[in-house]
């Protein structure tokens, strides 16, 4: 796959034990629009691509921050997202920025706190936290469990536990479901009366000491 | 304030003698041409291809003795307009008339 391949950010966790087992760093940026909605800064999705070299990576945005200057006014772009999956040295690395025509030639880190639900800020606050807290995967039933302490700490004691567990719980699902960058997987469990569980991560927490750049 | 993170593009460019850069320069002017009006149109994907066929000719330069003087980059040019040609887009119309 010379040309790159489109970006689907839920391919991002197989993409990563891909990246390690061939020991090799993909990069990826995504190109966002002006916003459809005030709410939903990622809702106008124009292009992504994926490259498996860091030259590529760097000739994209090079090429996309000069046709921003050579079309200020009507260039169409709000933001990019710049992914790099690195496995080179055989372990799991991800990092995600934020790029964007004003900044030119530097970006920031992506804020991982965008996830966060502005009607359950809360409670998505707290598990999002969590998350980033942990080393791997790991149940959804232990998140809630690890979250509980913090909403209890943040709503005192006029709350009970019970109701804190499932209002944590909810905002655990609705992340899940809406947060590219959370990987949950179910898994067999003939011991639990549903028969399954869910084990779930952020790719956060696999985003540390950069090299890639180097 | 999140810290910022440079980019150093110059680091990862080739390098060009400037009768070649001039000569780069000249060629691409066209596609990034295609590519805006692609833009405009909302066809940010077939813009995406042409970047990356201007992008292919830094790509060769890489591989070249550096800095990459004026009949490499003509070489390269002429490969790459000539084997990295974009495949069409079919129009169903045309077919059916022809």
């Amino acid at each position: 796959m010379k040309q790159g391949g489109s970006i689907e950010e839920y391919r991002f966790r197989s993409l990563l034990d891909h990246a390690v087992q061939y020991r090799a760093l993909m990069g990826g940026v995504q190109l966002y629009g002006p916003p459809l909605s005030e709410n939903l800064p990622q809702s106008n999705l124009l292009y992504g691509r994926f490259w498996h070299s860091r030259n590529d990576l760097f000739d994209s945005l090079k090429e996309l921050w000069g046709y921003c200057r050579n079309h200020r006014g009507n260039h169409g772009l709000d933001h990019v997202h710049v992914y790099a999956l690195d496995g080179r040295e055989g372990t799991r690395k991800f990092h995600a920025y934020l790029w964007k025509p004003e900044t030119g030639d530097a970006m920031l880190p992506l804020d991982y706190g965008r996830a966060i639900d502005p009607h359950n800020r809360a409670y998505s606050a707290f598990i999002l936290r969590t998350l980033l807290e942990q080393k791997k995967a790991i149940k959804t039933s232990t998140v809630v469990k690890r979250a509980l302490p913090l909403a209890q700490h943040h709503f005192g004691s006029g709350v009970s536990d019970e109701t804190l567990g499932v209002l944590l719980h909810k905002a655990l699902k609705v992340m899940i479901a809406s947060e590219p960058l959370i990987y949950s997987k179910e898994l067999i469990n003939p011991r639990s009366p549903t028969g399954r569980y869910t084990t779930v991560e952020h790719l956060g927490i696999y985003d540390k000491d950069a090299t890639w750049l180097l | 304030m999140a810290t910022m993170i440079p980019l150093d593009f110059a680091a990862y460019e080739p390098k060009l003698t400037p009768e070649a850069q001039e000569r780069f320069e000249r060629w691409r002017v066209i596609y990034d041409d295609m590519a805006h009006h692609c833009r405009q149109a909302g066809d940010w994907s077939w813009a995406g291809e042409l970047v990356y066929k201007v992008a292919s000719v830094k790509r060769m330069c890489r591989k070249m003795p550096q800095p990459v003087s004026l009949e490499h980059m003509e070489t390269i040019i002429e490969l790459v307009s000539e084997h990295h040609r974009l495949p069409v887009k079919h129009n169903p119309v045309v077919t059916l008339t022809a």
